[in-house]
């Protein structure tokens, strides 16, 4: 087959990365249970303490006896499990969905329309089960028969206590609309319940971490004790008191598991035959050993950094937790390194690429819904590039060397992402344009001004300087300021197409006949748009609502304890997260996908129905998938549809998307702000697709909606790429937090440093206007795509852009591959 | 009588064919048949219907709407499909089977469009232009068939101080073609052979008036040109063939050139507008170390040449 290659293609830049990453390759995925079960243990003997102080008590106790799995070459240790490829199932959280596994019941209502990967790391699984050694658990994962027994009985007793159990408890009984949200899922309007792995989407203040370490905060949380027993009326500030002991408890435990680390190194040491090797082995476990002090040189700082970010990890069920702004915490102990400790550039870069591999060695494992819907991913955020305080473009020379390690190594983790602004430098911004044309989709570009207009806009009281220094990415697109945002941001996503049937249908959904709400039955496009609007408004209530009494049941059932004494200014409040701590509690918000479908059905009935016949009509064909309306269905697909500067539609998505924030901004959240407008995909547009039937826009009943934010529904887009640039910058990005756009190209249209020349000038163009916030790009030759479908062991390392993150394309389920496929490919 | 020319197609974001970010503007009609072409769309002079085999439902309902009776039923792979009498279809101005047509498989490709209206498409994209320091290119299709059209294009972008590029196969008559090689800001002109029975075999017609054209191109505008050299298996794939040219070249005063190594990307195209692919030896590649050696007999001439592809 004749293809294309892509243009640029790295290799770990030392044997040891190579190494690393080949072993990282062909290792299954497992699930390992033994920091459920330590936690359990605990909760068992502690589970009437006060919350905070019991749910740190639960977590030191897991993390102080945590085995500690250090492997050949590796340079900096630690891992969420002991497997390369392990992940932790947070039966606290969620029980139910792992009981029903185990019990190999039917899981919610949308497993029916949820596909999964089977290639890869997953083809392994399959292969290993069969050996009889382990089973198979959640459709990917091995588990051993030892820990199957172990996971049973903790979820059981989870089952009761979890996070899940006690919010459902609280809204099934307290709210008064339960039974639109439980109707709701299951004619997928919703995505599944997100309680399986509800936490992450922030970023923790690397920078305090690693200047003070975590000694500099246990002290400060000593002070504060005694501060507030020194005054008078100290008994009103208990629950101050319990998070402060607690953050003891667990940032001195989180010391105690760093230094396990050291000292299995050190026992490694003693046995190693090879000086070489005996020397790395005392330098790891030196590095580890350091850990709570302030790290001196780069590997120790690289070390710090990455045990505290597991910690932050080992402790909630995170998707979107993030690396932040890597390229400006980093950089003095890189710098001061580079300049007296000796370190060279080959050093660094070997280093970066083995960090590369350790964060993509975690899994996670949530409900199968949610697995299908993040594609397996999790949603780590490198940001680089942007602004300083004083708005200074922030790029150095580690922004340079974190793209090369992403060049050299291509893993999914951590996703890149550059904060665009005119003056970056314009090295950088070449190694960026090769980044691109790795065909790994990243970096992904986000326009610096229109997320600081965004933020400033809700938090005036933090200042332009802050913002532009803080500004990091909380998962694949949401911008969240790094160190002092709330975390646990949404509830899942709200599915514009299901809204789109129930507006048609007066409330009824078609597939499962279900009444939602009775409505009369419009006939024609402005009682359509008017029934649309009523129940996305409806629909935003609600889930806001149910999620607001969730929130609660997440306060005391699973407060991060550590996450929030190492963020901003839980310290200093006396306050975890989910009470207030954080300098910027606007962050939850409000998420959905779909709105171009409904725009392009809005405009298509606008331009072709003529009234309540052929509103009929219209729906009797829809009814009928098309069949038998050939002629409608050609009609309403040659009618306007975004993602072509034609206003008929583009005018029809300004007017929703207005309505669409005004409406999610209504909403107070849960920490006495309003809610913040977002849209997103992941992989929402498969299953949202499957559960809709055909819709006016002309999708056929199944067909995935889609994906982005603002990209055009694959084959739309008529009138060239230039055109989906020009629609994309109609809309007010600065009004949501986030934003995706999607575009293709074929590897021979960027050849050369003309061809990134010509890309950055196209980012420019699209961002120049300041309304624009993200585009990403795919570097692949269909052809090529296509060949991996059908050779997927051929293609094991061949990375693609999905929505919003970056995946092995072998191990993404089909529906996804054809939609990465079929996403106009601009040839040029 | 607002000036216009059929268009059959317009592509946006373009790297090739010149500077920064173009759009290209394919115009229809052409005096040559290269046997190679990728765009045999853009040969004839009227629009040209396609009928794409993956989208055909195989309804029938372009038969039964024909007025002409130039859709009968075949059956092809095991299934029916139309099959199209081209003859008849082209004589025909109704087109009633498009309306018809519910899955799309049968377009129309090309249609008339006034300077005017291409003007308002190509006007969005000049902040690209400016940023990127591209512009307009017109290929196809034989542009210069519509000197008038092109010309009074380049001028409202030159308005903007936004170029306009030419891709020529150089058959035309001199005067006619004048106004439009005098707004061009640069001219990509096709060499594919100096030979004139190889020229007519492979391209239909001989190439007295093209090397008439390159040559007072030569004397008069040579700081426009670009001269493509297509490498075509059996007509232009050999070392001898780049030292000939390379020295015509020189010797004219000719600076630049882009050799366009051949590809079949074009091939499916064929099959939709109910033709066989007719070049003979399209099963042979060119070899890229043939491409690097014919490049260095060029660059041994004088010459600047880029790879483009």
């Amino acid at each position: 087959m004749d293809f294309v290659p892509r243009e640029i293609m790295g290799s770990p830049s030392s044997p040891r990365v190579q190494t690393c990453y080949d072993r990282y390759l062909a290792e299954p995925l497992i699930i390992d249970a033994e920091y459920l079960c330590l936690y359990t243990e605990r909760h068992r003997q502690v589970a009437f303490w006060e919350e905070q102080e019991r749910r740190a008590e639960c977590h030191a106790y897991a993390l102080e006896r945590l085995t500690p799995v250090l492997r050949e070459g590796e340079l900096i240790v630690g891992g969420k499990t002991r497997y390369v490829r392990g992940a932790v199932p947070y039966a606290n959280y969620a029980a139910d969905y792992i009981l029903r596994e185990l019990r190999r019941e039917q899981q919610e209502s949308q497993d029916a329309v949820t596909d999964l990967g089977t290639g890869g790391g997953i083809a392994r699984v399959h292969a290993l089960a069969e050996s009889g050694e382990f089973e198979v658990f959640c459709h990917k994962f091995l588990i051993s028969p030892q820990d199957k027994a172990c996971l049973w009985e903790c979820a059981e007793y989870w089952s009761d206590k979890c996070m899940q159990a006690e919010g459902d408890r609280l809204w099934k009984t307290h709210y008064p609309h339960a039974g639109w949200i439980e109707n709701g899922w299951r004619i997928v309007l919703y995505t599944a319940p997100h309680d399986p792995a509800p936490d992450g989407r922030f970023v923790l203040d690397f920078e305090t971490i690693l200047g003070v370490g975590l000694d500099g905060l246990i002290d400060r949380c000593k002070a504060k004790i005694k501060e507030t027993f020194a005054q008078p009326g100290a008994i009103e500030e208990t629950a101050k008191v319990h998070f402060w002991r607690a953050a003891i408890r667990v940032l001195e435990a989180t010391k105690t598991w760093a230094h396990n680390y050291g000292r299995a190194a050190l026992a490694l040491a003693e046995r190693e035959a090879r000086p070489e090797r005996k020397a790395e082995l005392e330098t790891i476990a030196a590095n580890c050993l350091s850990f709570g002090r302030r790290p001196a040189g780069f590997h120790e700082a690289l070390q710090h950094f990455w045990l505290a970010y597991l910690a932050g990890h080992l402790e909630g069920a995170h998707l979107g937790y993030s690396v932040g702004r890597f390229d400006r915490y980093m950089a003095p102990y890189f710098q001061a390194d580079r300049e007296h400790g000796g370190l060279t550039e080959e050093r660094a870069l070997e280093l970066l690429e083995l960090l590369r591999i350790k964060h993509t060695e975690i899994e996670y494992v949530a409900s199968f819904s949610w697995e299908g819907l993040g594609s397996g991913n999790l949603f780590q955020n490198m940001m680089l590039g942007g602004l300083t305080e004083d708005g200074q473009p922030a790029d150095n020379e580690l922004s340079l060397l974190a793209v090369q390690a992403a060049i050299n190594v291509p893993t999914t983790q951590p996703t890149l992402s550059v904060w665009w602004t005119p003056g970056l430098s314009p090295e950088f911004l070449l190694k960026c344009a090769e980044g691109v044309k790795t065909g790994v989709g990243f970096p992904a570009w986000f326009n610096t001004d229109v997320y600081l207009k965004h933020e400033l806009g809700r938090n005036p009281q933090l200042g332009l300087g802050f913002i532009r220094k803080y500004a990091a990415m909380g998962g694949c697109t949401e911008p969240i300021l790094e160190g002092c945002s709330y975390g646990v941001v949404q509830p899942g996503f709200i599915n514009h197409v299901k809204l789109l049937e129930l507006a048609l249908h007066g409330g009824r959904d078609p597939r499962t006949g279900i009444v939602m709400e009775e409505r009369p039955v419009p006939g024609d496009f402005e009682s359509l748009a008017a029934a649309y609007r009523r129940f996305l408004e409806t629909a935003i209530r609600r889930w806001q609502e149910y999620w607001n009494v969730v929130m609660e049941a997440h306060a005391r059932t699973v407060p991060l304890i550590f996450c929030s004494a190492v963020m901003r200014d839980s310290i200093e409040r006396g306050r975890n997260m989910d009470r207030g701590g954080m300098l910027n509690n606007a962050t939850p918000t409000t998420l959905s996908s779909g709105l171009v479908n409904v725009v392009n059905a809005l405009a298509a009935v606008k331009a072709v129905v003529d009234g309540p016949a052929a509103m009929d009509e219209l729906r009797a064909a829809l009814a009928a998938d098309w069949k038998g309306y050939e002629l409608l269905h050609r009609r309403i697909l040659d009618a306007p549809k975004w993602g072509n500067d034609d206003d008929a539609a583009d005018g029809i998505m300004r007017d929703l998307w207005a309505f669409y924030c005004a409406a999610v901004e209504r909403g107070p959240n849960y920490l006495g702000e309003r809610y913040d407008p977002s849209m997103l995909a992941i992989s929402t547009m498969t299953p949202f697709g499957k559960a809709c039937g055909a819709t006016p826009d002309g999708r056929t009943a199944g067909e995935p909606v889609a994906d982005g934010v603002t990209s055009p529904h694959p084959g739309s887009d008529r009138n060239g790429p230039a055109a989906v640039l020009r629609s994309a910058q109609k809309v007010d990005h600065s009004r949501i937090r986030g934003g995706l756009l999607n575009l293709k190209f074929h590897p021979s249209a960027l050849r050369g440093v003309d061809g990134s020349r010509k890309l950055l000038q196209l980012i420019r163009t699209l961002f120049e206007t300041q309304t624009a916030f993200q585009v990403q790009f795919n570097v692949v030759d269909s052809r090529m795509l296509r060949e991996a479908q059908a050779h997927p062991e051929a293609y094991r390392d061949l990375i693609v852009r999905v929505a919003g993150f970056s995946a092995y394309f072998v191990e993404l389920q089909k529906s996804v591959q054809d939609q990465v496929i079929e996403r106009t490919e601009h040839v040029l | 009588m607002p000036r216009s020319a059929p268009v059959f197609d317009i592509q946006s974001l373009a790297v090739h064919d010149g500077e920064g970010l173009r759009t290209l503007v394919f115009l229809q009609g052409c005096p040559l048949r290269c046997s190679w072409c990728s765009n045999p769309e853009g040969q004839a002079a009227g629009p040209q219907m396609r009928w794409h085999a993956a989208k055909c439902s195989g309804c029938l309902a372009c038969r039964d709407a024909c007025t002409r009776g130039a859709v009968m039923a075949e059956v092809r792979d095991g299934r029916t499909v139309p099959a199209i009498d081209r003859r008849l279809c082209e004589a025909c101005r109704e087109r009633a089977c498009l309306e018809r047509c519910p899955t799309g498989a049968l377009a129309l490709s090309g249609r008339a469009m006034t300077a005017e209206a291409l003007f308002k498409i190509l006007r969005q994209d000049i902040r690209l232009y400016w940023n990127t320091g591209g512009g307009v290119t017109f290929g196809g299709g034989e542009p210069l068939l519509h000197p008038d059209f092109v010309a009074d294009i380049a001028g409202r972008l030159r308005a903007y101080g936004v170029g306009t590029v030419v891709e020529t196969c150089g058959e035309w008559d001199w005067e006619a073609a004048a106004p439009a090689l005098e707004a061009a800001e640069r001219i990509y002109f096709d060499l594919k052979t100096l030979g004139p029975e190889k020229h007519r075999r492979f391209t239909g017609r001989p190439n007295e008036t093209i090397l008439a054209n390159l040559k007072r191109l030569a004397e008069t505008r040579p700081g426009k040109m670009i001269i493509s050299l297509p490498v075509i298996p059996g007509l232009s794939d050999t070392l001898e063939h780049a030292r000939e040219i390379g020295a015509l070249l020189a010797g004219w005063g000719l600076r630049r050139a882009r050799l366009l190594p051949y590809h079949r990307l074009g091939i499916g195209k064929y099959e939709t507008l109910g033709r066989a692919y007719p070049h003979r030896s399209g099963d042979r590649d060119v070899p890229p170390a043939l491409v690097v050696a014919m490049q260095d007999a060029l660059i041994s001439a004088g010459l600047t040449v880029t790879v483009d592809g």
